[in-house]
């Protein structure tokens, strides 16, 4: 299957704030490791609620953490 | 391999439930095709899936044991997952119905000696029975999981 088109900066984001683990995330945001993996690696897409919570985690707006291809804005 | 719990879990659930099919099925499809569904035959094969039923079981705790404690509840991508999955095996179930209602079709619906090849008229013809018309559902019912459970590791794997 394609990975989704949506990047994310969240590895990152994460190992700047103090090397967080995906675990201690998934706790955050109300998710399985799994699922922040498959978010990291462009597996898959969150729903428009979870971005929000993962971007609150690092204190981001969403546009900072998950972007969309420019040609794709067009 | 790295395996999460819910993939390991899915899978001891689809080795579980094939198994206990393939195993009824196995041993029902020996008996004669005129086998009643209250006969001693057929009820003492349903009787014997109890105990493989409480072992395997068993055997599938053992496969997802220590994995339940650090299971949290499913999440939006798992039911994504399952919802997925359950299209999939919908599908796959409507595919089985269409084929076996064919099958009836292609038996009781056409002419004896219409079909001119010996063969077909030999393979793709059947008596419909009660058991037949049971271990067909039993079939579709295996069809339909087991589409599902592959579906579920599928998009795990490979995203989704």
């Amino acid at each position: 299957m394609a990975k989704t088109r949506i990047t994310n900066q969240i590895r990152t984001l994460r190992f700047f704030a103090d090397e967080m683990s995906q675990a201690v995330l998934a706790e955050k945001v109300g998710v399985t490791r799994q699922t922040v993996m498959a978010i990291e690696a462009a597996k898959y897409s969150p729903s428009l609620e979870l971005a929000f919570k993962i971007a609150a985690v690092f204190s981001k707006e969403l546009g900072e953490v998950f972007t969309y291809p420019d040609e794709v804005k067009k | 391999m790295n395996v999460s719990n819910r993939e390991r879990s899915i899978f001891g659930h689809m080795v579980f439930e094939t198994g206990i099919t393939v195993y009824y099925l196995w041993h029902a499809m020996k008996l004669p095709a005129d086998t009643l569904l209250n006969s001693k035959e057929w009820v003492g094969l349903v009787i014997s899936l109890i105990p493989i039923g409480i072992i395997g079981g068993i055997i599938v705790g053992a496969i997802v044991m220590g994995t339940r404690a650090k299971n949290t509840n499913a999440d939006e991508r798992d039911r994504g997952i399952e919802s997925k999955a359950d299209g999939i095996a919908y599908r796959m179930m409507i595919a089985a119905i269409a084929l076996y209602l064919g099958l009836i079709s292609f038996t009781y619906g056409i002419q004896p000696g219409f079909v001119p090849n010996a063969f077909v008229e030999q393979w793709l013809t059947f008596t419909i029975t009660p058991l037949s018309v049971l271990n067909a559902l039993v079939i579709i019912m295996l069809i339909a999981e087991t589409s599902k459970y592959i579906s579920q590791l599928w998009f795990y794997r490979r995203g989704y």
